[in-house]
């Protein structure tokens, strides 16, 4: 038992995933023996592979990234990120340990501090720097080392390629190194091993990003493009043959691609769940217990938690993980009318987070009963927003009946709410209120769609899909008009996109789809 | 027994022999064109049409090269039409019928009277190769010709053979003998070869036809020019074509015959092309068709005989008579000629550089239905780029290679060489990536470079290029800044063009007629306004978006189309490709990157390690 405590006592890497660690927005309050482990830095290859090749680019001169070590839990991940100017990547995601940029930064130093989403934090972490001349690629470099958590390691990567990168291929990083000099000839063998092995690996790394679903999902959109291009094509090359075009048809055909597509594209807006994690917010009134809940959720003490109303006056927040969902919890402060300026800031804040969450925790105090101020704050609370009730301080009252009944009629207008009974104080109805957050999360009434159905959860998946998306858009009027070179250049192009999802579809494709569904020729 | 001494011979007075020897002479090059018969030169033996989509814009490629086939028909003409007017400017095309023979001998009269060449009735059965170079022809009349290159063009006749149902003759084109002994004489000196088949229809009189129950088909009134330098509009004769259809009873009549066609008793082993399939192939493969569309055509003004386009057969006589007989208006149908398939030998063209050079015999180039196409117009492409590079060749110089992204002969032969031939290939402009790029009315200025580098144009057409250029330069700036005038908008007519919109406005718009806006334009604006610059700037202006879209990837492309690979790399000895692109990239040996990456089983990884192989080996 001593140990299990001591081991939640233990610096972050040590933890499992449920803990996994918290920070508060601007404060200062957390301590953390971060053990920097300095592995033999790779870049010894760099400096001493000599320069036996001009230093020659030919294609690589964008910004690559990706996870150097294993997935899975560990200690610490590592995250590296090559391509010429990449460091200025790190001006705007990295923020040192005194919160100010890194003035001027310089080759081979470790700096420690903050990755930055946007004003969040979502790590504190080690970044060390490659000049040129000291990286392995030989390019601008270098690396972050973060908690190993396969969330905040996916959070951080997509920050990256949110700010230009793009992800690695299996490879790339030796295959730079060889065409940029810094490996010689006589390990050019090994490289190739290296290629040869890491495209049956990008194999199986391009099967595991695509479930079964989503590639059924775009190839049978790609099947439709491809037949109504083939359709268009046919008329452009064989003007005189007698094939009328249906222009009806080939109309409802876009209108179905264009609203599949659609639907792929909002799968990835459900798919941010499982890519950066479920916001969300606790809310109520002050003094109802958030910051208890937030504690008790937390499994730590770490929220300043008294009886004063009006206690957490910021926010605070954490990454836990409820069966197997990240999830990002806020604490905010109270909702009451105050006249304390920096009060007022806190609800607004609160205010504004639960708007950008997913899920919200409406806490109430059973004890003193669903007052006419909590009916007006949920009645603030969008519709269709996910709400879960706490009715916290349970153990104050002999039964919860009358007054579950009481907030299930307030809220029969909602069709997403839960309510769960809880004592934070006693951590009491915490299991409850995790099943009660899954089923929530799962059994909406598009559940159904969201777990057997396609969902796009790779970020250059989606940006294709996009593209893909607009040249559908952009294809209407010209088909409809007959304009066809115009509507099967946007055919095309979706059509490649899609391809580079799931395997191109060629020319030669197109051509054969021609003969084996018209009469064509003379 | 002659001995003579040339710089080019070229073999065969097909439409690809013809561009290639009058290229040649043109170049400066003692040229002799060696063929079986002076009067078959330049025969349209199978539709009396040249262009269409796709080929009528290499016919103003060929023009913009220096060729002959635009300005021949320019004047041979008898019906143009603009194919797919309202589909887009990247996918019109031109479209005429041709008178057949003045077409013969307005080509044939050409190459008499051009400086340097010859022309001489004989047939090549061998080659002299000396040093794995060419040297010499020898002709079945034991001459011997000594030559620094040779252009290979047999068309259909090396070891041509005919069908007609049960019959057979050894034939290149009916009643005229195939050319034998070549085709061995290639195998030896290390070719190979294959076997295709292609076919053609029945002709008939004039006279026997009901026109009263077809439909008639009319040119349009204006007939433009192929060629882009003689610019604008030709004055020739508009004579009709007609489109008749196929019945069930037709149908019937062939399903009943179907083992008595050669083609599907095995007889013959050629490849067809499913483009232009035979009339017994679309009812056995579209039996669910209950009619098929054919077109009369006119063979010439000199003559009554008309081409039945769409019935194209190898059945026996007695069947074609059968089914012709049971189309309407065909009831008393006299044929003149029937419908007969031909088998002949072709070179896989993946045993050809990009130049068209053969790999393993130096000198030696091959154009045309040799190289596995089919149709004048893809035959006189290749042909014109055979002449320049057998030129480029004696010149010890490097070879002109048309990229992807300058024209459809660029796709055409990158193609050929690339991927090989399995059936006989037709150009479609869906072949093309960039084909908002490669329009007819651009032919000129996207060939202009090579044409001035090699010295294709005479001063004429040199100067009408530079005014051209400098008159769409000066439209598609003046669209920027003129406003449409009260009397502009008044001819438009069309309500959402709004007053005090400029020209660019009108011309992006989505249903802009390009010649509604040259008339309003020319009455005016401009009276001597050029139609063919007015076009192409008016496309550009409306298209900009599209262009600048298509150029990202074309420069893109092009970093792969200029990563040179080496000549001497060993597949053998680099390390890690796929197998199967192994093999595919020792057969083709590709020139570039670019070409690599399309040949077929070369995958990206693939490329990584040759554009690795490519940085070790330029140490």
């Amino acid at each position: 038992m001593g140990r299990r405590i001591l081991r939640e006592k233990n610096p972050p890497h040590m933890c499992h995933f449920k803990n996994c660690h918290f920070r508060g927005a601007n404060s200062p309050r957390f301590t953390l023996t971060y053990y920097v482990i300095f592995r033999k830095m790779r870049s010894s290859l760099g400096t001493s592979g000599k320069s036996c090749m001009k230093q020659e680019r030919l294609y690589y001169e964008d910004v690559i990234c990706s996870k150097a070590t294993p997935s899975g839990a560990s200690a610490i991940a590592v995250i590296r990120v090559s391509g010429d100017n990449c460091w200025s990547i790190i001006d705007k995601i990295f923020l040192r340990k005194n919160r100010k940029k890194i003035e001027n930064i310089k080759s081979h130093k470790v700096y420690y501090g903050f990755i930055m989403d946007g004003k969040d934090a979502i790590d504190s972490v080690v970044l060390i720097t490659f000049g040129k001349d000291k990286s392995f690629t030989g390019e601008e470099s270098f690396e972050i080392d973060c908690h190993g958590s396969e969330l905040i390691s996916q959070m951080i990567i997509n920050i990256l390629l949110k700010n230009g990168a793009r992800l690695a291929d299996p490879g790339e990083y030796s295959k730079r190194a060889f065409l940029n000099g810094k490996i010689d000839l006589s390990e050019a063998e090994a490289i190739m091993d290296v290629v040869n092995a890491s495209t049956k690996q990008s194999a199986i790394v391009a099967s595991r990003q695509l479930n079964g679903a989503v590639r059924d999902e775009i190839n049978r959109i790609k099947d439709s493009v491809s037949t109504l291009l083939t359709a268009v094509e046919a008329l452009i090359d064989y003007p005189e043959e007698d094939i009328s075009p249906d222009v009806e048809e080939w109309m409802e055909s876009l209108a179905l691609i264009n609203s599949n597509l659609e639907s792929l594209l909002l799968s990835f807006e459900r798919g941010r769940f499982f890519r950066e994690g479920v916001r969300a917010t606790l809310i109520g009134k002050t003094n109802s217990g958030k910051s208890t809940i937030f504690n008790s959720l937390l499994n730590e003490d770490k929220a300043i938690v008294s009886d004063i109303h009006g206690t957490t006056r910021d926010y605070l927040d954490a990454i836990i993980n409820i069966k197997g969902f990240g999830v990002r919890l806020y604490d905010t402060a109270g909702l009451r009318y105050t006249t304390d300026p920096v009060e007022m800031e806190g609800t607004k804040r609160a205010v504004d987070l639960s708007q950008n969450s997913d899920v919200i925790l409406y806490v109430l105090d059973a004890s003193l009963g669903l007052s006419e101020e909590d009916k007006k704050n949920i009645m603030e609370i969008d519709k269709n927003k996910n709400l879960i009730v706490i009715l916290n301080k349970i153990d104050l009252i002999k039964s919860a009946s009358a007054l579950t009944d009481e907030i299930t009629d307030f809220l029969s207008i909602r069709k997403n709410f839960k309510i769960s009974e809880m004592s934070a104080k006693n951590r009491t109805g915490i299991e409850l209120f995790n099943n009660n957050f899954i089923s929530l999360l799962t059994n909406r009434q598009d559940a159904g769609i969201e777990h057997e159905s396609a969902v796009i959860t790779n970020e250059r998946h989606k940006n294709l899909l996009d593209k893909a998306h607009k040249n559908i858009i952009n294809s209407f009027p010209y088909l409809r008009d007959g304009i066809l070179d115009i509507a099967a250049f946007e055919l095309r192009e979706s059509l490649d996109r899609l391809g580079e999802i799931t395997g191109e579809v060629t020319r030669e494709d197109i051509i054969n789809k021609i003969f084996s569904n018209f009469c064509v020729g003379k | 027994m002659l001995n003579r001494d040339f710089d080019v011979v070229v073999i065969g007075g097909g439409h690809a022999g013809c561009e290639a020897a009058a290229i040649c002479a043109k170049s400066g090059r003692k040229t002799i064109l060696i063929t079986q018969n002076l009067d078959m030169i330049a025969r349209l033996s199978c539709n009396p049409s040249i262009g269409g989509i796709a080929k009528g814009h290499i016919v103003s490629e060929i023009d913009a090269l220096g060729g002959l086939m635009a300005k021949i028909i320019d004047k041979t003409m008898i019906q143009f039409r603009m194919l797919n007017t309202k589909k887009g400017p990247a996918v019109q095309a031109k479209r005429a019928q041709a008178d057949k023979l003045d077409y013969h001998v307005l080509i044939k009269k050409t190459l008499e009277n051009m400086n340097n060449l010859y022309l001489f009735q004989d047939t090549v059965v061998d080659f002299v190769i000396e040093n794995g170079t060419i040297a010499a022809v020898i002709t079945e009349r034991g001459n011997r010709i000594s030559c620094k290159a040779c252009v290979l063009t047999t068309g259909t006749f090396m070891e041509g053979k005919i069908h007609i149902g049960e019959f057979h003759a050894t034939s290149g084109r009916l009643g005229e003998p195939a050319a034998l002994g070549l085709s061995v004489n290639l195998v030896k000196c290390g070719l190979e070869l294959g076997r295709l088949k292609t076919g053609t229809p029945a002709r008939v009189a004039k006279r026997s036809i009901d026109f009263t129950k077809l439909q008639a088909q009319i040119g349009d009134e204006n007939m433009f020019s192929f060629s882009n330098f003689s610019g604008g509009l030709v004055d020739r004769p508009n004579c009709p074509c007609y489109i008749g259809y196929t019945n069930s009873k037709t149908h019937e009549i062939i399903r009943k015959n179907f083992h008595r066609s050669p083609l599907f008793s095995g007889k013959i082993k050629g490849v067809g092309p499913r483009y232009c399939p035979s009339i017994e192939d679309k009812v056995k493969k579209f039996g669910e068709k209950e009619r098929h569309q054919i077109f009369i055509e006119p063979e010439g003004l000199y003559t009554d005989e008309i081409y039945l386009n769409g019935l194209s057969s190898s059945l026996p006589e007695d069947v074609q008579r059968e089914f012709l007989t049971s189309i309407e208006g065909f009831e008393n149908l006299e044929v003149l000629r029937p419908g007969y398939a031909v088998e002949y030998d072709f070179i896989n063209p993946i045993q050809l550089n990009p130049s068209l050079e053969t790999k393993i015999i130096k000198g030696l180039f091959v154009a045309g239905q040799t190289n596995g196409t089919s149709g004048y117009e893809e035959a006189a492409g290749q042909g014109i780029v055979a002449g320049i590079n057998a030129n480029l060749y004696i010149a010890n110089e490097p070879p002109l290679i048309i990229r992807r992204d300058e024209g459809y002969i660029g796709v055409l032969i990158d193609d050929l060489v690339t991927k090989g031939v399995k059936e006989p290939y037709r150009m479609f402009t869906s072949r093309a990536e960039y084909r908002l790029k490669l329009r007819q009315d651009n032919a000129d200025i996207r060939l202009a470079g090579y044409a001035k580098k090699y010295g294709l144009l005479d001063e004429t057409a040199l100067n009408t290029f530079n005014e051209r250029i400098n008159d769409i330069d000066r439209l598609k700036k003046l669209f920027f800044e003129i406003k449409l005038s009260g009397d502009e908008l008044d001819d438009i007519n069309q309500p959402e063009i709004k007053k005090g919109s400029f020209w660019y406005q009108y011309l992006k718009n989505p249903n802009i007629d390009f010649i509604k806006a040259y008339g309003i334009f020319k009455k005016h604006r401009d009276k001597l306004i050029n139609q063919n610059n007015f076009l192409t700037a008016a496309i550009e202006v409306k298209y900009q978006g599209y262009i600048e879209r298509q150029s990202k990837f074309i420069i893109r492309d092009k970093k792969m189309e200029e990563s040179a690979l080496p000549e001497n790399i060993d597949y053998d000895k680099i390390y890690g490709i796929s197998i199967e692109g192994r093999e595919n990239l020792k057969q083709v040996r590709p020139k570039s990157l670019g070409q690599a990456s399309r040949i077929l089983g070369v995958t990206p990884s693939d490329i990584s390690i040759l554009s690795m192989h490519i940085i070790t080996h330029r140490k």
